[in-house]
């Protein structure tokens, strides 16, 4: 027999709006959940505002503001850095506290998966792609070119005598280099593009519809800004192999890219 | 723009201290505003930096950075620090 317990988290969870938010959890997950569970609330009750305030060992506080909204002086900003955690709508809805401990609870859930799954794909020193990220980009465009023959270009990059740069700068001063080679490889890509850091100072990007001639001027010389007085110039070593011409799976294209990368080193 | 926003938005929340990510367009729609909350102990200009390279990396439009520092208990009310990024 179901104890008490079990039995109102059951009923909670067969109500029209927790069933309604798990679907949504279901689709979307993540920060994308929470911000339209909150909008949700709103829609649902003609509120003013509503805020998620959740927390945990591993992610510390967070604080979600329906639409994405700045927290203003006031309700939201009090909520957001005193309460403790819970979802808060303005004006209250007492009547609804179960399905607003509910939806608390999803939200915690969703950021918690998000938080997990971002971690596990990205790079924490660039915010770029981590190779087990990048590499699932790069499988999704091997099976599409495989499927419909749309062509993309893998560009394998490499920080030339970033020994040197770590050497005279520290580590701190390489971490910022890759930071800010990072940012600067970020920004000159166009939507769907994908970069990654995936070794120590290796990058890669996946440039969808482009050949070998893709590699963007700009990525041949950076001069990037690290806080010091005499910014080191980055000198890149560039490898591009494109599929499906010059080669089908992700181990050809990594070997092509990676063959053609030592030799402009040696150039 | 959604997948842009939220990945800011998730990818600053990953910066240690930050509490709360905010974005709306400026008065006039000529700017975006990013509002970040961060805990005052975590609040160094190196985490600022960070906050200020993420954001520009990811909005291409003229932005203002707004970063709301929340003091430690018994401290004063938190205080915000606009910047043109």
């Amino acid at each position: 027999m179901a104890n008490a317990g079990s039995e109102r988290v059951a009923g909670a969870h067969t109500s029209p709006f927790a069933a309604a938010l798990t679907e949504q959890l279901a689709s979307s997950g993540g920060i994308v959940f929470i911000y339209r569970c909150l909008n949700h609330l709103l829609e649902s009750w003609n509120l003013r505002g509503a805020i998620a305030v959740i927390e945990d060992p591993a992610f510390g506080r967070q604080v979600f503001n329906a639409g994405r909204r700045p927290l203003d002086p006031g309700w939201a900003r009090n909520v957001a850095l005193r309460q403790p955690p819970g979802v808060y709508t303005d004006p209250a809805v007492v009547d609804v506290a179960d399905e607003l401990a509910t939806a608390h609870n999803l939200c915690t859930v969703a950021f918690k998966l998000d938080q997990l799954h971002y971690q596990s794909m990205h790079d924490a020193l660039t915010g770029l792609y981590n190779r087990r990220g990048f590499d699932e980009h790069l499988t999704q465009a091997v099976s599409r070119s495989q499927r419909y023959g749309w062509g993309f270009s893998l560009v394998l990059i490499d920080l030339n005598r970033f020994k040197s740069i770590n050497d005279r700068l520290g580590h701190p001063g390489g971490d910022a280099v890759l930071r800010a080679v990072g940012d600067r490889l970020r920004r000159s890509l166009r939507g769907g593009d994908v970069a990654g850091r995936i070794g120590g100072d290796e990058f890669a990007l996946l440039l969808p519809n482009e050949g070998s001639e893709a590699v963007p001027p700009v990525l041949r010389r950076l001069q990037v800004e690290v806080g010091d007085d005499d910014p080191p110039e980055i000198e890149l070593s560039v490898g591009v192999a494109s599929c499906p011409e010059e080669a089908q799976t992700v181990e050809a294209l990594y070997q092509l890219a990676d063959q053609r990368l030592y030799e402009s080193k040696r150039l | 723009m959604t997948d842009t926003l939220d990945r800011l938005d998730l990818e600053l929340r990953c910066l240690p201290g930050v509490l709360a990510v905010g974005v709306a367009d400026s008065e006039h729609g000529e700017s975006v505003v990013v509002q970040v909350v961060i805990t005052a102990e975590h609040a160094s200009s190196e985490v600022r930096d960070h906050i200020r390279r993420i954001t520009r990396a990811h909005i291409d439009k003229p932005l203002v950075l707004e970063v709301v520092v929340d003091g430690a208990p018994g401290a004063p009310p938190p205080n915000a620090e606009p910047t043109e990024a």
